[in-house]
């Protein structure tokens, strides 16, 4: 049996001492031809594939996401499927050039076994701070402390699911398709539980809880002079300002806006009834999916490190007399349009019964503030506590008298792991993804807002509804929206029904 | 009892004289270092026996061999003249000649066998006299016994077996009429001769006080044994100390008798110059090696890191096998390669011949492709086992097949006292490569008798390793590897219910066979997905147990993972310590009763490893009943893939 062939990191840039695993593109395990890619992974300038030096079978030693020195050995191939690595395999030979000095140190610093083990266990130089030279013992003690880079790494992925009897019957009950646990391995009834309520966000962070004493050094002193009358702040208002103020002092916040135009949504409503005019599930249904490109949005920056969060739960602020309350949808980037709208009701009648259960506002990786309905043209939104940015959304406005309606999408973000650019980046990625829908619906069937201008009489009753024509969830009436420049649009409701939503309603919920 | 000779020794037999006084003064000055507290145990001095040895080492040639017992010392000097190192082997010295580590009754060198434990010898030495008729060496094996060791049964099976093996095997019978304290007028029914020749083995009498005579005859004997022929010898003799110290109730005036009649006490009466002369030259060298042994330091501890198997973390590789064969044939496709590549390989069990290749049909046709190396034997497994033994030191590696694991209890004495001693005792001069195979377990409506599984009976003897071949990994690789690495008795089990399943690496959907980088790699059920619970167990048990993950999962919600040993022994408790450090939970399968059993030791080892990590622990085994012939009760109390599972859900409780 011949040795297997390592497969190492090259070095594409003189500045680089280690690269980032991005994607294996083929699985461990499998055939591979002499020149097929194989592996792609980060370098400081660019995304680079590598091609199988030989041919034979893939054996992957390192994962996705590990940090890899280079000259280290990514993989190898072998000749048969199932030859075991660790015993042939030579250590791989490190002939870091000049500039590689650091790395080579850094891999100086473990013992033979111990690199051996900290490489299966995901484990680098780096999370040994402060251990001299690192032996067997550290690594074993690391790997178990669970802070192991691999504890952070994407959720292990199976060649196939499988589902328990009660799990079966559980998604039945839920009308969930099997494909939403692609991947996932065994799924029993409390995956598909957990799938239905997520616990919060895995990364448990070791900072100081933030309390509102604890902030009292940056107090305002009060006006000199003049007479005042003190009020104690009640329960919910001090958890507001604690998460706010602790997401505040740990960010360093920048913020970008875009202009979208206004009509895309309000087809997009048209078009999808399950979305029972809340244009915000929208924004969680296309946000969701478009962060988990844009992982330093869906993460937060803790003392030298970035943590990313491996579910997308989306948080959206509502505020409408109970204080501001940010209820969560979990693993929004999994979930249809339908299913977020129907989460999203879920929470607003709770916050509007004042039950909104405190469990249902954790766990956030990501946040929304949609003040569209309150007639502002953009916001500044503040970034909560263990997360890295906050998209607000403003209200409808014209640039001229004819022209058509826009509404501001502005996203505070954590510069920290971000930047202006990909903030840009991600804006107009959004703003594509919600003016996509405006071509999805083409003609509107029915006379819609785009060409009614603000103050045109709706009255003509194009579509026969019955009762009076008032917004069939503020309950305004014609008058009183003609006096607000709004005007009512008709959506289709899953029943079959049309529903009249003034274009208030319909910006926001 | 014979009469003294008439005759005074011819000067040509001072050599041997020297030699039987050189024995003699070595024991007589043991006794006085016991005496002096510088020797351990005790001794069981030959003083009055001196000529046996001496009068068959006359004849001995370079390459024979022989194998004595507790009461060696003077065979051993006959053969090797290595006085010095065994005085300071006796007193527990590494100049000695194993070391220090063997001591009086258990001594190594120069084709010198010694093991106190009354006839194991005899079998052993069956098996090193097949190993030199295989190799087509011109040598011969003498064993020596006393004549208490006639009630030994092992002597018969040996008898029987060199008789129509034709083994040159020579067993000389000391014929000192006590066993200890005990008469033979008490213990020995019959004649002495006449035992062998029942077997057709031809026998020869004489006395160490006609040792003129004796020399003569032993010489005959020994031509006689090289012609390829047992013999069995019976040589009358008399023990004029004590047993060992102490423990002598015979009348006085008898030893008295004897003492007088002695041949060395007469020579030194005849001959008073001779003696003194001779005796002065002993005394030199005697003083000298006391001396260099009483400065030499004691023996010491042995390594034991091979008992213990340090932790490692455990590296997986998913099982491939291409195409399913039956365990059977793959066992006897190792055995037919193995035998093919490695000539010495020797096979020997009951009914293993073909065309009906034993019971379980693993060895086939393999006596007819190798005539002489793959053998039938009468119903005689302590023999079996002990010939097997005795071909391993011959340099063979022997395959013991017994057809029962039941059986094993007759081999217990053969693999405990002797294999799993020899190369301590023997200070590493010899390794003892014998395999002992057996089927195990029940399931087979066999009865209380045939359908147990004993190997716990058999785990953590320091030197020995305990292998439990299963269905999912190729048992035809285990034996390829056994073959080409085996330096130690290995025990390997071989569940009767597997023989005829398929060895695949197939898996319940949602779970990969895996195994770890061990010689004899532990296997892993690794689920795709987090674990609730660990379930460890081996050989037999393992289809069930798989079966029970598939309905754990199915019905019960339950995600499982199985570890599960090939290497019972020496234990590499680490793959199932880090698979409960995840699940916290712990099922141990056991088809044999698990009352101080192989889950025992991996628990409490467990708890000594890993305090904290088991959080729960369930242990499925049969009742404390004996397993009945009838069917569905058998099936009702052996462990099955229900109890497996119940297990399961009151683990998860
Ligand atoms: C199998 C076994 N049973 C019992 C003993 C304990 N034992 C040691 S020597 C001995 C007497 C042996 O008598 P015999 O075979 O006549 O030899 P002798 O001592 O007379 O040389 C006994 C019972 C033993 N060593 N081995």
């Amino acid at each position: 049996m011949s040795q297997p062939v390592p497969v190492t990191a090259p070095l594409n840039n003189v500045n680089d001492e280690s690269v980032v695993i991005l994607e294996w593109l083929k699985p461990d395990g499998a055939a591979v031809s002499a020149g097929e890619p194989v592996v792609s992974f980060e370098t400081s300038k660019a995304n680079v594939e590598i091609e199988a030096p030989a041919s034979g079978y893939l054996k992957h030693s390192t994962r996705v996401g590990q940090e890899v020195p280079v000259g280290a050995v990514l993989c190898y191939i072998v000749e048969n499927a199932d030859q075991p690595i660790a015993k042939a395999a030579p250590e791989p030979v490190q002939q870091p050039p000049a500039a590689q000095v650091n790395t080579e140190q850094s891999l100086q610093r473990f013992t033979p076994v111990a690199r051996k083990l900290a490489q299966e266990q995901g484990l680098e130089a780096h999370n040994f701070e402060g251990t001299g030279r690192i032996r067997k013992e550290d690594v074993l003690a690391q790997a178990a402390n669970g802070t192991s880079a691999s504890a952070l790494q994407t959720e292990q992925t199976w060649p196939l699911v499988r589902f328990s009897t009660a799990a079966k019957t559980l998604m039945n009950q839920h009308n969930l398709s099997p494909d939403r646990f692609t991947g996932k391995g065994l799924i029993r009834v409390q995956d598909v539980e957990r799938f239905l309520s997520p616990p919060a966000a895995p990364v448990t962070v070791q900072n100081q809880p933030i309390s509102i004493e604890h902030l009292s050094a940056l107090q305002h002193s009060p006006a000199a002079g003049v007479p005042v009358e003190k009020e104690a702040l009640p329960r919910r208002k001090k958890m507001e300002i604690k998460n706010l103020a602790a997401g505040l002092s740990a960010s360093v916040t920048s913020a970008v806006s875009v202009a979208c135009p206004t009509r895309s949504l309000k087809n997009a409503l048209r078009s999808h009834p399950e979305l029972r005019g809340s244009a915000t599930a929208l924004i969680v249904y296309e946000c969701a999916r478009l962060l988990k490109q844009f992982r330093v949005f869906n993460g937060c920056y803790i003392a030298g490190e970035a943590l990313y969060y491996q579910q997308v739960n989306v948080g959206f602020a509502i505020d409408a007399g109970f204080g501001l309350k940010v209820p969560v949808i979990p693993v929004a980037d999994s979930l249809t349009i339908a299913e977020i709208a129907e989460e999203m009701n879920k929470h607003i009648l709770a916050y509007m019964e004042d039950k909104l259960p405190p469990e249902s506002q954790s766990g956030g990786t990501f946040t929304i503030s949609d003040l569209s309905s309150e007639g502002v043209f953009s916001l500044f939104p503040l970034i909560s506590s263990g997360q890295s940015a906050i998209l607000g959304v403003g209200g409808e406005f014209f640039a001229s008298e004819n022209s058509e309606g826009f509404f501001t999408l502005t996203l505070s973000f954590d510069h920290q792991l971000g930047d202006g650019r990909q903030a840009a980046k991600f804006l107009n990625a959004l703003r594509d993804r919600l003016t996509a829908y405006e071509a999805a619906c083409t003609p509107p069937p029915l006379p819609g807002p785009p060409n009614i201008p603000a103050h045109a009489p709706a009255a003509a009753p194009l579509w026969s509804t019955e009762g009076d024509l008032e917004c069939s969830r503020c309950l305004r009436a014609m008058p009183d929206l003609q006096q607000l420049s709004a005007y009512l649009v008709p959506t289709v409701q899953s029943e079959g029904k049309i529903r009249l939503l003034c274009s208030l309603c319909l910006g926001g919920f | 009892m014979t009469d003294i000779a008439e005759t005074v020794p011819p000067v040509s037999l001072f050599p041997q004289i020297e030699k039987a006084l050189l024995i003699r003064s070595v024991e007589e000055r043991l006794l006085s270092l016991f005496a002096e507290g510088k020797l351990f145990g005790t001794v069981h001095t030959c003083i009055g026996q001196e000529f046996t040895g001496v009068a068959i080492a006359e004849s001995l040639q370079q390459g024979d061999l022989m194998c004595s017992n507790h009461r060696g010392h003077g065979h051993f000097i006959a053969k090797t003249n290595r006085v010095e190192e065994l005085i300071a082997e006796i007193m527990g010295r590494q100049n000695g000649v194993c070391g220090g580590r063997g001591g009086s009754q258990h001594i190594c060198a120069d084709g010198f066998y010694s093991n106190g434990i009354q006839g194991g010898m005899t079998a052993v030495g069956a098996g090193l006299a097949l190993s030199l008729k295989l190799k087509e060496q011109p040598n011969i094996v003498v064993v020596f016994i006393g004549d208490g060791t006639l009630g030994e049964g092992l002597l018969y099976e040996t008898f029987n077996i060199a008789s129509k093996w034709n083994l040159p095997l020579m067993v000389v019978i000391e014929n000192n009429l006590y066993a200890q304290s005990t008469s033979q007028t008490q213990t020995l029914a019959g004649d002495i001769l006449a035992r062998a020749e029942a077997f057709g083995i031809k026998t020869k009498h004489a006395d160490t006080w006609n040792y003129a005579a004796l020399i003569d005859t032993a010489k005959e004997a020994v031509e006689y044994v090289r012609q390829g022929n047992p013999l069995f010898f019976r040589i009358d003799t008399y023990r004029l100390m004590a047993h060992s110290k102490g423990d002598d109730d015979r009348s006085s005036d008898e030893v008295e008798g004897y003492r007088l009649k002695d041949p060395l006490t007469r020579f030194q009466a005849e001959y008073p110059d001779k003696a003194a002369e001779m005796l002065d030259r002993i005394k030199l060298r005697i003083d000298a090696a006391v001396q260099e042994a009483d400065n030499a330091p004691y023996t010491a501890a042995i390594s034991v890191s091979e008992e213990e198997i340090a932790k490692t973390q455990s590296v997986w590789h998913d099982i491939q096998i291409a195409q399913p064969e039956r365990m059977s044939t793959l066992l006897h496709g190792s055995l037919q390669r193995n035998m093919q590549s490695n000539p010495n390989i020797v096979i020997i069990g009951e009914d293993i011949e073909g065309p009906y290749g034993g019971a379980f049909k693993v060895t086939k046709n393999l006596s007819l492709e190798h005539p002489g190396r793959v053998r039938n034997t009468p119903i005689s497994e302590g023999m079996l086992s002990g010939a097997g033994n005795g071909l391993a030191l011959g340099g063979l590696i022997p395959v013991v097949e017994i057809m029962f694991g039941d059986f094993l209890t007759l081999c217990t004495d053969q693999f405990i006292n002797h294999a799993s001693k020899f190369r301590y005792m023997y200070n590493d001069k010899v390794t003892l490569p014998v395999i002992l195979r057996t089927p195990m377990g029940g399931k087979r409506g066999y009865g209380a008798t045939h359908s147990q599984c004993l190997e716990k009976h058999f785990l953590g003897l320091p030197g020995t390793q305990v292998l439990a071949l299963n269905n999912r990994l190729d048992p035809g690789i285990i034996y390829d590897t056994l073959f080409a690495s085996i330096d130690r008795p290995t025990l390997v089990i071989e569940n009767k219910m597997l023989y005829a399943m398929r060895v695949q690496s197939e898996a319940p959907e949602g779970f990969t066979w895996q195994y770890d980088e061990a010689q004899f790699p532990t296997l892993r059920l690794k689920p795709y997905g987090a674990a609730d619970l660990t379930l460890l167990c081996y050989g037999g048990m393992l289809p069930d147990a798989e079966k029970a993950v598939d309905t754990l999962f199915e019905e019960y919600d339950i995600i499982a993972e199985i570890i599960c040993p090939i290497q019972l022994y020496p234990l590499n408790p680490w793959p199932v310590i880090e698979s409960v450090q995840h699940s916290g939970r712990l099922i141990v399968v056991e088809e044999g009763h698990n009352f101080a059993a192989f889950g025992s030791e991996v628990i409490s080892q467990m708890m000594l490893h890993s305090p904290g990590a088991l959080k729960k622990l369930e242990r499925v085994g049969p009742p404390l009943h004996p397993i009945p012939s009838c069917g569905p009760l058998e099936k009702a109390l052996l462990p099955g893939v229900s109890h497996i599972v119940e297990a399961g859900k009151r683990v998860m409780q």
